[in-house]
């Protein structure tokens, strides 16, 4: 999981217990993909 | 399982939390679960799975502490557990898998906790390091924290 210096969230890899919080299972996660759930919340830490 | 902290110190949570192999299912122990975490969403994950419910879920923090924080500053986790850094100098633990962290914590931090203490559901606050915390690693099992000495404070 990724966290830029715009405070976007991009995550990627196992995802079989929906860790990426991209709102599915989907096994695996190849590609990083945003997290478009925090574009209103800025997150300043990842854990 | 996944945490986000917001600079408005609201936290929210996504993925397993370690209590039990089975969050996807829906099972009994995951509905017992969420009441301990509070991630609500869990607690129908069974029924909303065609809908998409694995977005990260808001914790109320209150009432998992029992009491409001305004400064959760930090949160780290591992596979076992999290620990949540209140402010400059306050650290909270709080197991993830049930029995055997609490044991093996027990047994290498007896200074620290106490198996009543650990079964409790809240966070338990390591006293001991009420310190100017500087980093804390927080691996499977073991936490490493870095800090310094309180300053001493000086009536002028």
């Amino acid at each position: 999981m990724c966290l830029t210096s715009n405070r976007e969230i991009y995550s990627f890899g196992l995802n079989n217990n929906g860790q990426l919080g991209l709102g599915d299972t989907i096994h695996h996660v190849s590609t990083p993909e945003k997290i478009r759930q925090f574009t209103s919340f800025p997150i300043k830490t990842i854990a | 399982m996944t945490l986000f902290l917001t600079s408005n110190s609201d936290l929210f949570a996504c993925g397993w939390d370690g209590y039990s192999s089975h969050v996807s299912s829906g099972s009994p122990e995951i509905n017992n679960l969420n009441e301990k975490l509070n991630i609500r969403a869990y607690k129908s994950m069974k029924y909303q799975e065609s809908t998409k419910p694995f977005y990260p879920s808001k914790i109320d923090t209150e009432r998992l502490f029992g009491q409001k924080f305004l400064t959760l500053t930090e949160v780290y986790c591992s596979d076992q557990s999290i620990i949540f850094q209140v402010g400059a100098s306050k650290l909270y633990w709080k197991p993830l898998t049930a029995s055997k962290t609490t044991v093996r914590a027990s047994q290498t931090m007896p200074n620290f906790f106490s198996p009543s203490k650990c079964n409790k559901n809240a966070p338990v606050h390591i006293k001991q390091l009420d310190k100017e915390i500087t980093n804390v690693l927080c691996a499977r099992y073991q936490i490493f924290v870095t800090a310094n000495e309180k300053p001493e404070t000086k009536s002028i």
